[in-house]
């Protein structure tokens, strides 16, 4: 398999990115999850795996304009990749073929 | 709640800090920012405090992914670093076993040395009361017996305390009989005061009672063979049985107090009543006094108790307390020795450094191109510290490894060198290690933290620019400065080296006064003394024996003292205590001393064995008489006359000057004698021995035959210089040896450098002996000034030393012509190989371009 299939909570954070559009920086992105998963992820940790998910191509940084505040900093935005969406693709295809005709109930049959 | 539009609610200043640290710097502000919204919007909802906490939380939990994340890149890049180490320790072998060379036999030496110290520091510092236990001494360091219990008595602020007797007395067990040197009476306080544990027996009651004995383990091992022997006996000079009650575990060679046999105190209370009283100072008093009392108190209340009780004594001093601790490091005066071999050790670990400090910024060429492209490739000034930093530690660790190796292979060598007894499961124990681990990670920060700094200041610019050679004059400077150092500390142990040589020469040359060759000594005992005319006669018609005598002492140690004498014409002298011999007919013939006036003693005359007294030149002098011989003299209420002057002679070691010493005749009371000396014709030393022997079984079947020499109980009062000179000898070939690595290292490195210079003087015509002059010339240059910093701290220190003799040589200039001469062409040496090299070299290889 050429395509790097992302891990769970990179899929999650690249899903937040997606559902966000250009929209997604920081704060956003850490309510999304939250609200779609209920994981209360720190910055710390949002920040580490964005900063992963970067060096390995999913997803891309874009400087925004200034606040308009004083002193105000550029926010960074992130959205995704063309390999980022691809690797979302796959991961549902494989999740697809894995499941199949398999359902959550078919765990509950004898 | 009041919230102002134009102004959001920022969190406080320190959480802020907090997150600036410890985040990496591309996502730093966006996160920054994340957080701050996120805080005013909570701020706004739920109150300051509350978005004070949320903020907090979030601010320390980013600290996890902080440091697995610093981790997971140092741990990258000390891989590289370990890399790039190995690299250079490979392309550069020579180098490497030059800098490890000198840190390895520096380390090992610095170790050894401070064990030796370690030892001489813990003399009787083992002992759990050590801090509390004090001798009591007055100008004698032994006291009468009943001395003790009134101190116990009379003074509640000496709890506790312990009289020591010694003599080398016969011990006979079954067949063997032999002399036992380290044999002591001791009260059965002996074992609580001092910190001496029993295998065998109970401390208690162990020397309780009258004729009972403790073995140390080695000595029951010795002689029975086995440690289970309480119950068994053993005779005391062919006279008592000793029940053997305890055995002790060994006591350590760094004690004051020593023994291999300890007999109870009231053995020698029963077997010798007439030693015991106020007047006869036999046994070494210890005690032990309350914490909470002050010494100097307690001295000012027992000073007078021994002289109360016999003032006919007129003894000079009243008593004092002297701390055990300080005994042998004040009092016998080991704290210099000490000091001088600290000072030794740490002088050999500097020329260790010194050496890697110089190397390593030699090198620093070859490593500028590496610090630009870290450089370049984002590593600051810290990052670089701490690669060289750890690089230096890393290496001295590695030193440490075979300086352990080269130590436990050592020990047993400088052992008998320095006269120790140290086992290596001693020096190799968990926290000695912990230390020698400390000494050298310290090493390696102090030794690495100027290449660090030096290396790590490089601008890449410079570097890949290659403007002229980086900083090359102000290191070269400060590399001349180290060398220069190093070799003044080299020269100034070697000439220490020799002065100590040359003091102690001159000690063994001396005239003594007598004549100390062909004296054989042998310690006489009841047997021979009840029989002492016979004896003597029968040894006078051995050939080759052309004199003998019985003496107190060997003339080469005297240590009895009489206090208790008066003379005629005494002008008020009180307080008068000499040395005293007990001397026999044809002592001073035996001994080729010279009479410088009046007579020896004499056969003829029948009052000499009582009423004779003999003084040394020094006595008539402190007893300002004009002619002294005939005038009445008088030693502890005996009055008698002065029959003669003998002159000046030596009796003590050299440190001392000559005394005022007294002969009388010993033959009243012959107890007083405890040696033949006899002088025996140079040849056949064998078989006169032999005969002497054959009398010896005639006359005292009993004891075993043992005998030794004049000269070299001589040699053993200068033991402790003897040591010092083979132990200093050693430490200063070694560094003689790290100095030489030193510059061995920086003059490859310079002749290295000056490679395309050498190749153009070459091609213009220059000589092989030109250039090797020109490379030598300038080592020469440092040597030499070394040798003048070097020439006026030795006379210093020497002097100092020297001043401990009260006979001594002066410092001759030749020696430290010597030593520099010495020091100059060790050095020529260690450069001529690499710049006979260089000298040698073809120019086109050095001028080619690339």
């Amino acid at each position: 398999m050429n395509i790097k299939t992302p891990s769970k909570a990179e899929e999650m954070v690249m899903l937040a990115i997606w559902r966000l559009k250009e929209k997604a920086y920081g704060v956003p992105i850490r309510r999304q999850i939250l609200k779609d998963t209920g994981l209360d992820y720190t910055y710390g940790t949002l920040y580490g795996l964005l900063r992963q998910m970067a060096s390995k191509g999913f997803i891309q940084k874009r400087m925004g304009a200034p606040l308009p505040r004083k002193g105000g900093r550029r926010r960074t935005y992130f959205e995704l990749t063309p390999a980022g969406k691809e690797s979302l693709k796959e991961s549902i295809r494989l999740h697809r073929r894995l499941w199949g005709d398999l359902g959550e109930y078919s765990f509950d049959k004898p | 709640m009041t919230y102002q539009h134009n102004r959001r609610p920022s969190p406080p200043a320190w959480e802020e800090w907090i997150i600036r640290r410890f985040t990496w710097d591309d996502d730093r502000f966006s996160l920054e920012e994340d957080l701050r919204e996120e805080y005013a919007g909570i701020a706004e909802q739920k109150g300051k405090t509350k978005a004070q906490l949320w903020y907090l939380k979030h601010a320390l939990r980013s600290f996890f992914p902080w440091i697995r994340f610093s981790m997971t890149w140092s741990l990258t890049m000390i891989k590289n670093y370990f890399k790039i180490a190995f690299r250079l320790i490979k392309k550069h072998k020579g180098y490497t076993f030059i800098n490890t060379a000198g840190l390895v036999i520096g380390m090992a030496g610095a170790i050894l040395i401070f064990l030796w110290v370690k030892d001489e520091w813990g003399f009787d510092r083992f002992h759990k009361n050590a801090d509390v236990i004090y001798r009591v001494e007055s100008n004698l360091p032994v006291q009468p017996v009943p001395l003790a219990p009134v101190l116990i008595e009379d003074y509640p602020e000496i709890t506790n305390a312990v009289r020591i007797g010694s003599g080398s007395p016969l011990i006979r067990i079954g067949e063997k009989s032999f002399y036992e040197e380290k044999f002591i009476y001791a009260d059965a306080s002996f074992f609580d005061i001092f910190s001496f544990p029993l295998v065998k027996g109970f401390s208690e009651t162990a020397l309780a009672d009258p004729y009972t004995v403790v073995l140390s383990e080695k000595t029951a091992l010795k002689y029975f063979g086995a440690k289970d022997i309480l119950g068994k006996t053993l005779t005391l000079n062919n006279q008592i049985d000793l029940k053997v009650t305890g055995i002790a575990a060994d006591p350590p060679q760094n004690s004051t107090v020593f023994f291999n046999m300890i007999a109870s105190l009231k053995t020698l209370e029963k077997a010798a009543p007439s030693q015991i009283h106020w007047g006869n100072h036999i046994v070494a008093t210890y005690v032990l006094l309350d914490s909470k009392a002050s010494a100097a108190a307690v001295t000012e209340k027992i000073s007078e108790v021994v002289r109360n009780r016999v003032p006919q004594l007129k003894i000079n001093k009243g008593l004092s307390l002297a701390p055990l601790k300080d005994i042998h490091l004040h009092a016998e005066g080991h704290i210099k020795e000490v000091f001088i071999f600290a000072s030794v050790a740490v002088f050999i670990l500097l020329l260790a450094f010194i050496n890697f400090i110089n190397l390593t910024t030699a090198r620093s060429e070859n490593r500028s191109r590496e610090v630009g492209l870290r450089k370049v490739n984002g590593a600051d000034r810290g990052h670089l510290i701490r690669q060289f930093l750890g690089e230096s530690v890393i290496f001295s660790l590695a030193a440490l490894f075979l300086a352990l190796f080269s130590v436990r292979f050592f020990l047993p060598l400088f052992n008998s060198l320095s006269g120790k007894q140290i086992s290596w499961t001693e020096a190799f124990r968990p926290d000695m290690l912990l230390i020698y681990l400390g000494l050298t990670i310290f090493s390696g920060i102090a030794a690495g933290s100027y290449p660090a700094l030096y290396l790590s200041a490089f601008r890449p610019i410079h570097v890949f620019q290659k403007v002229g050679r980086t900083g090359k004059t102000r290191n070269s400077a400060l590399r001349r400065g180290l060398v220069v150092f190093q070799f003044s500390i080299t020269v100034i142990l070697v000439i220490s080296t020799f002065v100590v040589r040359h003091q102690l020469r001159y000690i063994r040359a001396k005239d003594m006064g007598y004549q100390k060759e062909h004296i054989v000594t042998l310690p006489v005992n009841r047997e021979i003394l009840t029989n002492r005319d016979a004896f003597q006669q029968k040894l006078r018609q051995i050939p080759n024996i052309q004199g003998v005598t019985f003496a107190s002492s060997k003339p080469s140690r005297v240590n009895n003292k009489a206090s208790g004498i008066d003379w005629e014409g005494n002008n008020g002298k009180q307080n008068v205590n000499w040395k005293f011999v007990a001397a026999d007919f044809d002592y001073f013939k035996t001994m080729n001393m010279e009479m410088a006036e009046g007579r020896s003693f004499s056969r003829d005359i029948a009052s000499d064995e009582r009423e004779a007294f003999i003084v040394n030149e020094k006595a008539v002098e402190v007893m300002e008489l004009k002619s002294p011989v005939g005038k009445w003299f008088s030693l502890w209420g005996n009055k008698g006359k002065i029959i003669g002057v003998v002159k000046n002679f030596h009796f003590q070691s050299l440190h001392n000057p000559i005394q005022p010493l007294l002969f009388f005749m010993g033959r009243r009371m012959s107890s007083f004698y405890e040696y033949l000396l006899a002088r025996i014709a140079p040849g056949d030393v064998k078989g006169t021995l032999k005969n002497i022997e054959a009398v010896w079984q005639e006359f005292s079947p009993s004891y075993p035959f043992t005998y030794g020499f004049l000269d070299e109980s001589f040699d053993e009062l200068y033991r402790s210089e003897q040591q010092m000179e083979k132990v200093f000898g050693v430490f200063t070939l070694l560094s003689v040896f790290i100095s030489c690595l030193g510059l061995l290292g920086v003059a490859a490195y310079t002749a290295e450098l000056r490679v395309k210079e050498i190749g153009i003087r070459k091609v213009l015509g220059a000589t092989a002996g030109n250039l090797m002059v020109m490379m030598s010339g300038q080592y020469i240059r440092w040597v030499l000034l070394a040798n003048i910093i070097a020439w006026p701290s030795a006379a210093l220190i020497m002097n100092r030393w020297l001043r401990g003799f009260a006979y001594r040589t002066s410092l001759s200039p030749f020696i430290f012509i010597l030593s520099s001469l010495l020091a100059l062409a060790v050095a020529l040496l260690a450069i001529s190989y690499q710049s006979v090299k260089a000298a040698t070299a073809d120019p086109v290889k050095s001028l080619r371009y690339e």
